[in-house]
């Protein structure tokens, strides 16, 4: 048996397990997902600036990170009291703090609101009441 | 795109190129042969691994995929915007070396937005499957035994496969600096490989920073037989390309590094911390009684072995070691929470290592004068 065998076997294991890893997750919708179709949708109906800041009241850095990676080469940065750029993207999970979301468009205009069965997406700028 | 060539043609440059240098290197040598034994070893190894990649395997990768290597890849994957990755900040550690973004952005390119989920995986997992066939296809022909051990462990060993599968570069950096040692052990059967040692070490410096402390550290335990015979001229050769391309990099476009920016009087009278060293100790133990047992009664069996035959340890083993111990060396000078950085990254330097030190210890131990010929399977 030749050497070749082992690039075979090396071939056909990884044919076999990105099958399999593709029927595991291929009709499974996970949170990332959900979060992925979303900015995806707000990506393409709404033009959106070089740099975009990113808010969040959910305290959960993996959605700033998977919402960064969707939506480059848009830059995404977190807003705080030093970094301010003038769009802001807010991903609220739909059961999260309301009060400090609304505290913080107090004075902004929401140019951008959608829900999905996990997220409210909010963009909004500076401006209007 | 290499000089602005069409991306077919560049990739099909790029394949044909490896072919015709691996063909000058390795032209007198014969196929090998795998006995029926060794690919049914083989065979049940590649099972296991397939088996449990299922199970263990996460749709896009855990955190540092998404938080730096997806995202650097994104961005290369557009040759408009990429250079935006430059001025990136909230931890996106755009000074990164680029190996993993750019294989990541190249089949990005091929598979198009739907499918880049699928060829990440199938990325990452031919790099965690490589890296077990390559131990046991380059240790057999010492010992069937030890190499059989090696193949069975790495492919059992579910925080090697959950690393493996995480998309982070590590594995990639391990598996390429698994390359350059063996490469480098192979020079008496093709002195040319040391071309390919000196190339795998450099894509070591261009996948992870900590590449450069691999490349040094291999260049310092190596300089006596690097440098007689004028060998180091084939393995530098080697290197140049990928050194050339980090140092463009580092010098032309990469921000400084967040470590080395931070460094200051304070970090260094962090040496003189005896409890810093404590809880790097207590992490390192409990690291390694967690993910890597085989190592540790690996390297146990070794050194009893060692005092029983009255030697030294290998070279290899040594510089491993020492590698092992300088990476543990970052986290005194850390300016970060000292256990929130173990936390984070000392599993994955360490995973780094493991390769590397299985596939030295399958050696090692499976040489003929090691064990009693009883014990040992020719």
């Amino acid at each position: 048996m030749k050497g070749t065998v082992v690039i075979w076997l090396t071939a056909l294991s990884v044919i076999v397990s990105t099958l399999l890893f593709y029927n595991k997750y291929n009709d499974e919708q996970s949170e990332q997902d959900l979060l992925q179709i979303g900015l995806h949708k707000l990506s393409t109906s709404t033009p959106l600036p070089t740099t975009v800041g990113y808010r969040s009241f959910t305290f959960d850095q993996a959605i700033f990170a998977r919402s960064r990676y969707v939506l480059a080469p848009h830059r995404l940065e977190y807003h705080n009291e030093i970094n301010q750029p003038d769009t802001v993207l807010t991903i609220q999970t739909i059961t999260g703090n309301i009060d400090m979301l609304q505290d913080f468009l107090e004075g902004r205009t929401i140019i951008y609101d959608q829900k999905d069965s996990i997220y409210q997406y909010i963009l909004s700028v500076p401006g209007g009441h | 795109m290499l000089i602005n060539l069409p991306f077919g043609i560049t990739a099909l440059l790029i394949v044909i190129g490896c072919v015709l240098i691996s063909r000058w290197i390795y032209k007198n040598r014969s196929i090998n042969k795998v006995s029926t034994l060794n690919t049914a070893i083989l065979l049940i190894g590649v099972i296991i691994l397939t088996n449990k990649a299922y199970y263990l395997s996460s749709e896009y990768g855990y955190w540092d995929a998404w938080y730096i290597w997806n995202y650097h890849g994104k961005y290369l994957s557009d040759p408009q915007n990429w250079k935006m990755i430059l001025s990136t900040t909230d931890g996106a550690h755009p000074d990164y070396p680029m190996v993993l973004p750019s294989i990541l952005a190249f089949l990005k390119n091929i598979v198009g937005n739907t499918g880049y989920w699928i060829s990440n995986y199938a990325f990452h997992y031919l790099i965690t499957l490589l890296i077990p066939v390559l131990i046991f296809t380059e240790t057999f022909r010492n010992s069937v035994i030890f190499s059989s051990l090696a193949l069975i462990l790495l492919v059992t060993n579910d925080t090697y496969i959950s690393q493996g599968l995480a998309q982070y570069a590590d594995t990639l950096l391990a598996f390429f600096f698994l390359c350059s040692v063996i490469c480098f052990n192979n020079r008496q059967r093709a002195t040319k490989s040391l071309i390919y040692a000196g190339a795998f070490l450099g894509l070591c410096l261009w996948t992870k920073n900590e590449g450069a402390i691999l490349a040094a550290l291999f260049i310092l335990f190596n300089t006596k037989t690097l440098f007689t015979s004028k060998r180091y001229r084939l393995f530098f050769s080697g290197m140049a390309i990928p050194l050339g391309v980090l140092l463009l990099y580092k010098l032309a476009y990469a921000p400084q590094n967040d470590m080395i920016a931070a460094q200051s009087t304070d970090t260094y009278n962090y040496i003189f911390d005896l409890n810093r060293y404590k809880i790097i100790y207590n992490s390192f133990i409990e690291n390694l009684n967690s993910g890597y047992r085989e190592v540790k009664y690996g390297l146990l069996i070794y050194l009893l072995l060692l005092i029983i035959k009255r030697r030294l340890p290998s070279i290899q083993i040594l510089m491993v070691l020492t590698i092992c111990m300088t990476y543990m060396l970052i986290y005194v000078f850390t300016y970060q929470d000292l256990e929130w950085h173990l936390f984070t990254s000392q599993s994955r330097l360490m995973h780094q290592l493991l390769p590397v030190t299985m596939y030295l210890l399958a050696k090692e131990l499976g040489k003929d004068d090691m064990i009693t010929d009883q014990v040992k399977v020719a």
